[in-house]
Formats: C-alpha cells, structure tokens, sequence
C-alpha cells in the first residue's frame, strides 16, 4: 500500500488546514462541509458524545462563540493508499492548564476529504 | 513502488497481486510528471479527475484486469479529442472544447483505461521533429540537446519517461515512428483506416491515422486490438481484412548498399546492418529491394500535390496564417501553388508507383527499413528546419501513400548513447501478422524500452501460451464483423486465415442477429471451400465461450484445404433446410461485403 504519498499528505493536509481555520473562525458552514455528512460520523469531544451528522451540526450552533482559540502543535498526518488518512494534533487552549489532543479520521469522499470520526480529549484527565 | 518503464504487463500484474491500485498509480504518475521534461505536456489532467476515473472504474468493473486496459494510465497527443480537456493541435487560436471523446479515446477508456493529459507536438501534426510548438520543444529523453522528434513529440517522451504505459500519437508522414526512434520505445503505425480518425485534427485526411507508442510490441499490440474497428462515422474507416505473413523462412526486404542513405551519420549504417544479421539470425533471409518506387512515393507527399490537401485542412480550421508556426506555414500555405490537374497526375503517379512496388512486394514478404536516417540537435534543426525535417522522413513518408503496416522498434544505441530504430513494413493488414517478428527484433537487440535500458522485454503472450486452444470461426465472429468483440474481450488472439476443404456449404441462417452462417458439410460435394479464421484463445475462456453458442451452432472438427482439421462453428443440418445457400460467395465476409454493395 502506497503510504505518505506526498500528493496525498499535501491534499489532507489541506484539509486539515482549511479545517483549523474554520474552527478558529467559527465558520459554521465550513465546519459542516468538512465533516462527512453521514449517521455514521461520530464526534467525542471532552464533553459530550455526538453521533451523526446532524447532532455534530447542531453542536456547533448550540457553542455560543465557538471553540476557545488554541495553538496546534506535534501534528501527525499519515495517508493510507489514496483516499484514507489520520490526522493527529495537540493543541493549547488559552488558559487551559493541559494541553489537548485531536485525533480524526479523513476520507476521501466523492465530495472530497471529510472528517469521518474524530475524538477530542484533555491531557491529565485520566490516568 | 512502480518501475522505471510502465509497461502494461507489469502493470496488470501488480494490480491482480493488489500490490497497486488505480489511484495510487495515478498519485505516483502525477509525482513523476514533475520531473519530466515540461515541453511533453499541453493540459494535464487535474488530479481529481484522475482520482474520480480510478473510483469509476473501480464502480464499473471491480476486479482488477477485468477490462482489456484496466487501470492503465495513457496520454493522448493534443490534436485527439479528448472530452473535458482542451484541443490546441499546439496552436492556442485554433483551441477549442470537445464535448466529446474522439472514437478511439472511447474506445480505450471504455476498456478501462485512464487519460493523463494531452501532449504537445508539431503545430497541426506538421513535422517530424517536435520544435513546431509554441507550448515548448520535448527533447529526447537521453540527451537534452537533441529532439524528441515529431510530430507526436510529447506522447513519445511520457512513454519513454515512464509516466504512461502507452500514448496515442498520430502519423501522416512518420509522425508516429520517429519519435518512437529517438526515445527508444515502439511505434505502431495501423493500416490507413484501421483504427477511426473521427474526432482527430486532420493533417492530410486522405493519409492520416492514430498511431500507438508503447513500451513493448505486445502492448501496442494489444491496444491496438482494443483500439480498431468499423466506424461508419469517420468516411476513411474500412472493414479490416487480416492478412498473414508466413511463420519460417520469411524474406526480409531490406536495403542494397547504395540506397542506404545516413545522411553522414556512419553509426546509424552499422547499427542498420546489425539489425539486418539479427533478423538472418532469427531465420529470416534478407532480400535486397529496389528502393526507387518507395522513395518517388515518398518524394510524392511533400513536393507534389498532397500539400494541398494541408491548405484544404488548414482552410477548415479559421485560423490567421499569421498564428502559425513559420515553418508550418510555409509548408500549408505552400499547397496553394498546384492546381486540380496537377492533383489528379498525383494520383496517376502515384498508381504508376504503387503498381511498381508490387514487385518489390514480390520478392519480400516484409521491409526491415531505418525508421529514421539519423538524428538533429534542437540547434541544428531551428537552423535548418525544412531541410532537416524533409531527412528524417526518407523512410517514413511513403508508408500511409501505399496504405502499409508498419511497427517501429527499438535497434541499438550509438556510442554517444543516442538510439537507432528500426521499421518494420508490410502491405495493409499485417498489423497483426507483424507483431511477432516486431516483437523477436526488438528482443534481439537488447536496447530495454524508452530510459531503462536494462528493461526486459518479455516474451509476447501467444508464444508463451502454447497450450491455447485453437477455434475456427466463420461468420459473425471473423475480425472486424459484428461478434469479433466476444473474442477480443476473452484475449484471444488472430492464428491464421485459410479456407476449409472443397466438400462444405455455407447457408444464411434466416432470422438471425446479428445475421450468421451455417456450415455444413456434405460428402463427395466439390465447392470453392469457406473463407475461416483461425483464432487462439485460453481454455478457460474457450470453455466459456462454447457455453454460450446458441442453438443450431456448435463446435465441431472442421476439415482444412490444406488437409488438417481445427475445432470450428459448424451448423445443424435441419437448420439450413430452408436457408438460402451462399457457398459461391467463398466465405461470410464476401457475401456481407455483396449485400453492403447491393444496398448501396
């Protein structure tokens, strides 16, 4: 299997961008055209489990302000032949005593690369 | 991941162990096209749709190699229609957007296989050199000082690359050899007509065709095969009549001393002669030839009135003389000078030579001929580009005049590393018949294929598989009919043509369709004996074949004029109690071919 093919990190990578950057903006729509629209995609977030497209997209709407700013650092991509991805990062939030870590999964769609599940946690919260 | 060179073969193969996948082929390709030279190109294929073919054809057809092409990535020389992407015939004013594939690019991606993007070439397929484009001059691949030569200039230089696994060059005059000679790869020029020009940029319409570069005979071979047929949409198309070379004791016409025109290039002479011995040490005998009514011909298309069939070209396209490239229209524009009745002692010069090389055809049943004389730095060429250009045509100009056959195929290397190659000729439709011998030549002179020299040419299939099974066919089935698909689509492959012994009957079976024979045998008759052809296939898809033979057809031992038998389509004898009888036509094609005439 074709691993780390550079055209493909460079695409993913991409996405990931465009994907922090909506995040950061709280830009509701890009942040739903970059999560697969499906009942199979699933969120874990530090406080809540969201299954689905539309619990994730109403999430969103619900997150007065959005998601507090934050700093990514150590981010990991790996593809996996063409059209499949793991994007991992950690990241600071302001104020936060812990840094966080984001770890999603991409899939190139027809549509184009979609977050197909992700899971975001909190450093030290467990043991 | 993948190998240097990109040859079918090896790429079928690693898709069947899964070792590759479409859309990782094409990630891998896009990769390497950024290293090749930049002139190859005119209009990449954007790589989501390259991605979304890969994901089609995995939709379509799921299991790898189950199309003809399945997956294999090729380019097409941008004066071929391909839909979605521009056609420039490397002149931006006359760039259009095709709304549709030309029929033989549908052909190809309906047997799986995948475009990369469109190639650049002499300006309106006008040259033998590639430095007539305004999109850049490919060079050949061993040495960036010399052309890649023209005009399908850029399709040569990806196959030889290694960035596709065949390409679609055209050839009017030698378009489709020439760069197959520079860049050390092959070049199949079919018989005028073979394969459709519709959706083609004309050059000189009565004379055009769509040629294929390859990295072996057997995969031009093979695409080839997926490529050809009928097509009632383009007027020049003709039905394909498969002839056959014999297999021991071929005579190889080749050329007397004093015809052997290097123009100086000394190495070019011995690497001639070299390639002569290998075909005697293959158990060919070389005959020498007069040369003379080959080269009138070839004399013929650029001083006599054939260039004005350019300007009839030219004047279809609307576009200012003043957006060509000058060399190109000197050459278009040259064609206003001759008149209707210098047209018409054209072509009764050219029947009085054609006439003239049938004896030469006599003596030789193939021409092993130089496919160039030499080769030119870009320098040289730009200083001197009609005169240099018109050299690199001696041996190539003739072939499409007198409606030859013709493979290019690698010959050897000069000591400062630039290839030599050679070509094989034959009259029309010895496409097939060629490819052997093609095939033995290339893998005598062990020069690789396009930049990887050490490349293995394998044996073709047909020698591999000896225990292929043989079938005779009759009717519908005969290459170029209606049903001859059912037998390409299974791999198999054209044996022979011959003719049953005297004592058969053919029958048009009533209320058939497509319409299809019968054959049917009858003791102590004495007819003329039926036209048959003789075709290998596998065994497993012979078996699957015979499954689906309806009804009053089966296979059975069908007796040969020449005395031997061959499994064979024969017919049920109560189904031909009321058929009409067609045995004095010889054979199906002859009687389809006077039923076309009496509907005409």
């Amino acid at each position: 299997m074709l691993i780390n093919a550079p055209l493909i990190v460079h695409e993913v990578r991409a996405a990931f961008e465009a994907y922090e950057r909506a995040l950061m903006e709280n830009d509701l729509d890009a942040l739903d055209a970059l999560f697969w629209n499906s009942t199979f995609t699933v969120r874990f977030g530090p406080g809540q489990n969201l299954y689905g497209f539309d619990a994730i997209a109403a999430f969103r709407v619900g997150r007065i302000g959005g998601s507090p700013q934050r700093e990514i650092f150590n981010t990991v991509i790996t593809t996996f032949g063409t059209d499949f991805a793991t994007a991992n990062t950690e990241f600071q939030r302001a104020g936060a005593p812990k840094p966080g870590r984001q770890s999603q999964s991409w899939v190139r769609m027809p549509e184009g690369w979609r977050v197909v599940s992700a899971h975001i946690s909190m450093l030290g919260e467990g043991n | 991941m993948l190998p240097e060179m990109l040859d079918i073969a090896t790429l079928s193969q690693g898709y069947a162990a899964r070792r590759w996948t479409p859309a990782e082929v094409l990630t891998l390709l896009a990769e390497r096209i950024d290293r090749i030279d930049p002139a190859a190109f005119i209009t990449l294929t954007p790589m989501s749709r390259l991605f979304k073919a890969a994901a089609d054809l995995i939709a379509r057809a799921p299991e790898p190699n189950s199309l003809p092409l399945w997956g294999i990535p090729f380019t097409v020389k941008d004066n071929i229609d391909v839909a979605g992407l521009p056609t420039t015939a490397a002149c931006p004013a006359f760039a259009y957007a095709p709304d549709k594939d030309a029929e033989v690019v549908a052909r190809l991606r309906t047997a799986g296989a995948i475009v990369l993007g469109k190639t650049n070439l002499d300006q309106f397929a006008t040259g033998l050199n590639g430095t007539r484009s305004p999109y850049g001059t490919p060079r050949s691949v061993f040495d960036f000082n010399y052309i890649s030569g023209g005009s399908s200039s850029g399709s040569a230089v990806t196959v030889a690359a290694g960035v596709a696994a065949f390409a679609l060059g055209t050839d009017t005059a030698g378009s489709g050899r020439v760069p197959a000679a520079f860049n050390n790869i092959v070049g199949i020029k079919p018989t005028p007509g073979l394969i459709s020009n519709t959706g083609m940029v004309p050059a000189c319409r009565s004379l055009d065709c769509v040629s294929i570069f390859a990295a072996t005979v057997a995969d031009g071979a093979l695409v080839r095969r997926v490529a050809e047929g009928f097509d009632p949409t383009d007027p020049f198309s003709r039905h394909a009549q498969p002839a056959m070379l014999p297999t021991k004791g071929l005579r190889v016409g080749v050329l007397a001393a004093a015809d052997r025109q290097f123009f100086g290039d000394r190495e070019a002479g011995r690497l001639y002669a070299m390639a002569i011995e290998r075909a005697r040490g293959l158990g060919a005998t070389p005959v020498e030839i007069d040369y003379a009514p080959f080269r009138e011909t070839a004399a013929l298309l650029y001083d006599g009135p054939w260039v004005a069939e350019r300007l009839a070209a030219f004047e279809s396209f609307g576009v200012p003389a003043d957006q060509l490239d000058p060399s190109v229209a000197g050459i278009m524009l040259g064609g206003a000078g001759h008149s209707a009745a210098d047209a018409f002692r054209g072509q009764y010069r050219l029947a009085e030579l054609r006439r003239r090389t049938e004896a030469e055809w006599a003596k030789a049943d193939i021409l092993l001929l130089p496919t160039a004389p030499t080769i030119y730095r870009v320098k040289e060429m730009l200083a001197d580009p009609i005169v240099l250009n018109s050299r690199l045509g001696t041996y190539t100009n003739f072939f499409n005049l007198l409606g030859l056959s013709g493979v290019a195929v690698p010959a050897g290397f000069r000591s400062d590393g630039l290839p030599f190659g050679i070509t094989l000729a034959a009259p029309g439709f010895h496409d097939e018949a060629l490819t052997p011998v093609a095939t033995a030549l290339h893998q005598a002179a062990d020069t690789g294929s396009g930049l990887d020299r050490r490349f293995i040419v394998p044996d073709p299939p047909a020698l591999a598989d000896d225990d292929r099974l043989r079938l005779a066919v009759v009717g519908a089935h005969l290459s170029g009919m209606a049903l001859n698909g059912e037998l390409l689509a299974l791999g198999a492959t054209l044996d022979r043509r011959c003719r049953t012994s005297a004592d058969y009957r053919l029958y048009r079976l009533p209320g058939t369709t497509p319409a299809k024979p019968g054959l049917v045998r009858e003791t102590g008759f004495a007819g003329p004996g039926i036209e048959i052809e003789v075709w290998a296939l596998p065994a497993e898809a012979f078996g699957r074949f015979v499954a689906a033979i309806p009804a009053p057809l089966g296979i059975g031992k069908i007796s040969l004029s020449d005395g031997g038998a061959v499994s064979g389509f024969l017919c049920e004898a109560n189904a031909v109690t009321e058929a009409e009888e067609i045995t004095l036509f010889g054979g199906w094609r002859a009687y389809m071919a006077a039923q076309r005439e009496a509907a005409a």
